[in-house]
């Protein structure tokens, strides 16, 4: 009873992004349970809202015609599988969600463009860890240093069935997964991976497989668990 | 430089929530004119929040783009049901500039240089720097009626990006005690902007 009084108490510091990704993971896991908590939220966060007023500042010209053109591509090409709507979950709390993986398959794209998979694996601090799979040895490269790690899959892995999507998972002691990024057909192509977010309190990794777009949390069993240390 | 063009209608929070919700929907339908309308709306907003939490133009830029594509592809399940428009926006815009921002430096290395920045100067002037300043004196009087300690509390959390345990550490309280402040700062706040409230 004590554990799930104190879980109530983050509402305030989760509506302000006031916590760390272990209690966001918590949070969001009571989140769809109590609707004290649903309803708290949503209130401190139209409060919040007003912080970010009188700070208005006009973006440079140019972003105007890069975002309306990434938008014009992302609506033009051959059908994209549908975005399967959030399960179980409140709309807002799987839109928060959904922000998450976003992020992770931005924070992805960003980080391949310096090379930093090669910068982590060949890290004074790398450590290696693999795990025999079904699909064949699985291995996480994990850089203390670069607070990053780097999935290496086989060859074996081809690419996801049509409309799903691989998801890697930063698995911590208490058994709570979050989401460590997609992973597309493209990135599968590279080999090395850099996973999006820190390994921190990260004591294994999870692989499975997702509806496109990827989920909140694990839908299926891991396909691989590479355990680090 | 005061608030930038299209940050007009954001400051009648009704109408302009009404008028976002509309946006959203034709958003969620891919309609992209709707979505430039939409752009021009609340790029501003995002861009500013993100450079005040990022304090650097170019990731601010990048938070900002990434924000409004994450709102084409995500609009769909936005629910007014469940809260407003502007509300669903800066959440996902402020959630992004934090995740970035604490993705840039290690926890350790920030709180350093947060309490670097606290020897140097009083909190209150280091939180107004340059022209990030919050300049809206409407919402200024509301952060500033809702008073110390939940003041400091709040823009510590809100635009240095900490978690409420870094905030606990930094002003030296118990983590309870931050916790607690965050949420009545938050809710004095909202009395504070309500129509008709205290100033
Ligand atoms: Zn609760």
């Amino acid at each position: 009873m004590s554990d799930d009084h104190q879980i109530h108490e983050l509402a305030a510091a989760y509506a302000l992004d006031a916590v760390d990704d272990l209690e966001r993971a918590r949070f969001e896991a009571h989140l769809p349970r109590c609707s004290r908590c649903t309803e708290l939220v949503a209130a401190l966060r139209e409060a919040a809202v007003d912080l970010s007023s009188g700070l208005e500042t006009a973006p440079p010209p140019d972003l105007r015609r890069r975002v309306l053109a990434a938008v014009e591509t992302e609506a033009t090409p051959p059908r994209r599988a549908p975005r399967r709507a959030p399960r179980r979950a409140p709309r807002w709390i799987a839109a928060a969600a959904a922000a998450a993986l976003l992020a992770g398959t931005w924070g992805v794209v960003q980080l391949r463009e310096g090379d930093p998979a090669r910068q982590i694996v060949s890290a004074d601090d790398a450590r290696e860890f693999t795990a025999s799979t079904e699909v064949g040895t699985v291995e996480v490269v994990l850089s203390t240093a670069h607070d990053a790690a780097v999935l290496r899959l086989p060859d074996e892995v081809g690419s996801p069935p049509e409309g799903q999507t691989y998801q890697a998972w930063f698995v911590s002691a208490d058994g709570a997964a979050r989401s460590a990024g997609l992973i597309d057909a493209g990135l599968l192509d590279d080999g090395d991976v850099v996973l999006e977010g820190s390994p921190h309190g990260a004591v294994a990794v999870g692989v499975t497989v997702e509806p496109a777009g990827g989920s909140a949390q694990p839908s299926t069993e891991p396909f691989a668990v590479i355990p680090l240390g | 430089m005061g608030p930038a063009q299209g940050a007009g209608p954001l400051l009648s929070p009704t109408d302009s929530n009404v008028e976002l919700s509309l946006l959203l929907r034709r958003v969620a339908a891919q309609d992209q004119s709707a979505f430039a309308d939409l752009y021009d709306q609340v790029s501003p907003r995002i861009y500013g929040l993100a450079l005040r939490v990022l304090r650097n133009p170019s990731m601010a830029e990048e938070v900002t783009q990434e924000v409004l594509l994450q709102v084409w592809r995500e609009a769909r399940t936005f629910d007014p049901a469940r809260g407003s428009a502007l509300a669903w926006l800066m959440t996902i815009a402020h959630r992004r500039a934090v995740d970035r921002v604490r993705s840039e430096e290690a926890q350790s290395a920030r709180l350093h240089r947060y309490e670097a920045r606290q020897e140097a100067v009083p909190y209150d002037s280091t939180a107004e720097e340059g022209e990030m300043r919050i300049e809206a004196s409407r919402v200024r009087r509301a952060i500033d009626a809702v008073g110390e300690p939940h003041r400091t509390t709040l823009l510590l959390a809100y635009f240095e990006g900490l978690t409420h345990r870094e905030v606990a550490e930094r002003t030296q309280v118990p983590l309870g005690t931050a916790k607690t402040r965050i949420r009545d700062g938050l809710l004095k706040m909202r009395t504070a902007m309500a129509p008709g409230g205290e100033q």
